[in-house]
């Protein structure tokens, strides 16, 4: 019954002080207007005062089986506490309510309360049957004791019966939902915070009704909204125009054929020690197709003649070995050094079967007689000529 | 009656021309035709004296001038000794190989 009652009090008290609160908020707005006029304030209307007597009437009529008069109890009590002027008697009272059991109290009551408020689920008998109560459950509830299978089989329905046609944009909403603080750029947060603020300072300094400064919010909002849609379509058809573009690279640095022109050969040796150095780490293998050099005749010849059996015909290969120095990239250069070297002395070629062939039909015609005659007789005449003049 | 010499021959024996003193430089070699005794194998042999020297360990006797000269003292001793009973090293001329070069 005690419990009863401070439940059914307090429900009752909420409502009196939200409506009390309504009064004092409608009793303070006039004193505002008054002072902003200029004159003097009103006095506070009295509140009604309620006697002993009336009160402890009530209390008896409630006791007695009334439960209806308990509103009117505490609005009576609530009064005398605003009044203040039976402070020492109301204290008294609790105390003799405090000191006096209570003598009928309703389990029903306990009962309904405890029900409503915690719901449990459906009590199971028989405990040792448990697996065939999971089973009659199941059979009832196809939604019960979901595992992965079961989902997979639910989805898999709602495709063929097209119940789910676009399981890619579910997810795309499903990521969306996810992370929806991530969905608009900063800037546009940032405008919207503003804007709540502003609109939160207005409503507090009193220039704008709550449902106003809601509206305006809203509209706000829309126009924010419908402004980044068609920026992102801007975007969309900016990134089809990037995309339509054909991509035209005719300047490319890179050779025509396969694979590199030089090729090297090495050895690394890990060893155990902390010195990465190792007799077997100092030769170097350079191989270099002669097609690729762009050599003439008379060229690949002298080259030949030059290299002997570094030069394998049937591969068109030339390998150039070096292990002269105690470190790999030094034998390195000394191989390439070696190649630049016999390309320029296989150039050489040209001049040399130049210089061989002027000097062979030179010879020829020195060797003819006739020849040696005309010109015999020729130089002759331009002699003659010449000493004329002079 | 001189034998013609066709432009073939000259061309294939002018590409060759030079080549060996060409090879020679490019690859790092040492020419001798002639066939002679030259110390070029020496030479381009590697400094490997130092590996050799490597074959035993470092004696650190040898670091210390106290321990030798007490090996010195020893080995005087002893000689003295020797020679004190008859057995020390002959005298020039009085030995093995002397006597029997005289033969």
């Amino acid at each position: 019954m005690r419990r009863t009652l401070v439940r059914n009090g307090s429900l009752y008290t909420r409502n009196l002080l939200h409506h009390s609160a309504l009064a004092l908020a409608a009793s303070s707005r006039p004193q505002f207007r008054l002072f902003s006029s200029n004159e003097n304030p009103p006095p506070v209307p009295q509140i009604d005062d309620v006697n002993n007597k009336e009160l402890k009437a009530q209390i008896e009529t409630y006791f007695k089986g009334d439960e209806k008069v308990l509103p009117s109890i505490m609005e009576a009590i609530l009064k005398r506490k605003l009044s203040g002027n039976h402070e020492d008697t109301d204290d008294e009272l609790m105390e003799e309510l405090r000191m006096r059991p209570l003598d009928d109290v309703d389990d029903r009551d306990f009962e309904s309360d405890f029900e409503s408020i915690h719901d449990t689920d459906e009590e199971i008998d028989d405990l040792y049957n448990a697996r065939d109560v999971v089973m009659k459950r199941m059979v009832k509830d196809e939604y019960f004791n979901m595992d992965d299978k079961k989902w997979d089989d639910i989805v898999e329905d709602g495709i063929k019966h097209g119940l789910l046609r676009d399981t890619k944009e579910c997810e795309e909403i499903l990521e969306d939902m996810l992370s929806w603080d991530k969905l608009l750029p900063d800037d546009i947060k940032q405008k919207v915070e503003v804007k709540f603020n502003e609109l939160g300072d207005m409503c507090e300094r009193g220039e704008l009704e709550p449902e106003e400064a809601y509206e305006q919010f809203k509209k706000f909002e829309d126009e924010i909204v419908a402004k980044y849609l068609d920026k992102m379509e801007k975007e969309e058809a900016s990134q089809f125009d990037d995309t339509v573009v054909p991509d035209k690279k005719k300047d490319l640095d890179d050779p025509p054929g396969e694979g590199p022109i030089l090729r090297w050969q090495t050895r690394v040796v890990f060893a155990p020690g902390g010195d990465a150095w190792h007799p077997k780490n100092r030769k170097v293998k350079l191989s270099v197709t002669v097609k690729e050099l762009g050599l003439s005749k008379y060229q690949f010849r002298r080259l030949r003649e030059l290299v002997g059996k570094r030069y394998h015909p049937g591969r068109d290969e030339l390998t150039i070995t070096s292990e002269r120095f105690e470190h790999r990239e030094e034998n390195r250069k000394d191989c390439l050094r070696t190649l630049l070297s016999l390309i320029e002395e296989a150039g050489k070629a040209n001049k040399l079967v130049d210089d061989a062939r002027s000097s062979y039909v030179k010879e020829r015609l020195h060797t003819n007689p006739a020849f040696m005659e005309r010109l015999h007789a020729k130089s002759m005449r331009l002699r003659e000529s010449n000493q004329v003049p002079a | 009656m001189m034998t013609r010499v066709s432009l073939k021959n000259v061309l294939s024996a002018v590409i060759n021309q030079g080549a060996a003193e060409a090879r020679a430089w490019i690859f790092g070699h040492q020419l001798n035709p002639a066939g002679n005794k030259t110390p070029h194998k020496i030479l381009r042999m590697k400094l490997f004296g130092e590996k050799v020297a490597q074959w035993y360990p470092h004696d650190i006797k040898k670091d210390d001038p106290l321990v030798m000269a007490r090996q010195e003292q020893e080995r005087l001793s002893k000689l003295e000794m020797l020679k004190r009973r008859g057995k020390g090293p002959p005298k020039k001329g009085q030995g093995r190989r002397a006597a029997k070069r005289n033969k």
